[in-house]
């Protein structure tokens, strides 16, 4: 079962559905998805912003795993409780074992 | 002993139009904090970050700060900067190597 990690770099009103959507066709073939967020895309992560509720409710109906990029929130005001539950903050750390060691393809939008 | 695992990686994006780049410079600052070799390829707009022509500059904001003028030392790097930075710290094991 091939591993995916897709780094999505776009809010979620400018594009940043992509991942999402590209992440659901990967799941239902069988693949394991891991989803950074990353940039602008840290706003699916705000736990008031319907845009961003409705992904993460896409990714946990499919199975899909959220990180968040935690200098990105903070550089947007998103630290404690505005962050949704469902989502894990990470960092750059995470991000290179993610790459190096435990996805077969890795894809940056 | 495996071989030393390396992170290659394609940009595209120039200086100062987005915030690709500091995510790359922080990315490939991580890899080589963990062990692992680089190779980036500057590409496109990529070329310029490495231009030797920029030159740091202070925020204007701050213009009747002293203490925030290239002086004191706290105007902003350039990208060049930053990528000379992470080339000083991949010149030996883990190594990085920038092309453009």
């Amino acid at each position: 079962m091939p591993r995916y990690l897709l780094i999505e770099t776009r809010g979620p009103l400018e594009g940043g559905d992509w991942a999402f959507e590209l992440g659901r066709q990967l799941k239902e073939r069988q693949h394991d998805v891991t989803i950074y967020l990353l940039q602008d895309a840290v706003f699916t992560a705000r736990e008031r912003f319907d845009e961003g509720a409705r992904l993460r409710r896409e990714a946990e109906k499919h199975g899909l795993t959220l990180l968040a990029d935690r200098v990105s929130l903070r550089q947007r005001g998103l630290v404690g409780d505005r962050i949704a539950a469902d989502v894990r903050p990470s960092d750059m750390d995470e991000l290179v074992t993610l790459l190096m060691e435990r996805s077969d393809k890795a894809i940056w939008h | 002993m495996a071989a030393r695992k390396t992170l290659h990686i394609t940009l595209t994006a120039g200086p100062y139009g987005n915030e690709t780049p500091v995510s790359v410079f922080r990315l490939v600052d991580a890899a080589l904090s963990k062990g692992y070799d680089v190779n980036v390829l500057g590409y496109e707009d990529g070329v310029l970050l490495t231009a030797k022509a920029q030159k740091q500059h202070d925020d204007p904001i701050w213009k009747d700060r002293v203490e925030h003028h290239t002086d004191a030392g706290k105007a902003h790097s350039t990208t060049a900067e930053f990528v000379e930075r992470l080339l000083d710290k991949g010149k030996g094991e883990p190594h990085l190597n920038w092309y453009v």
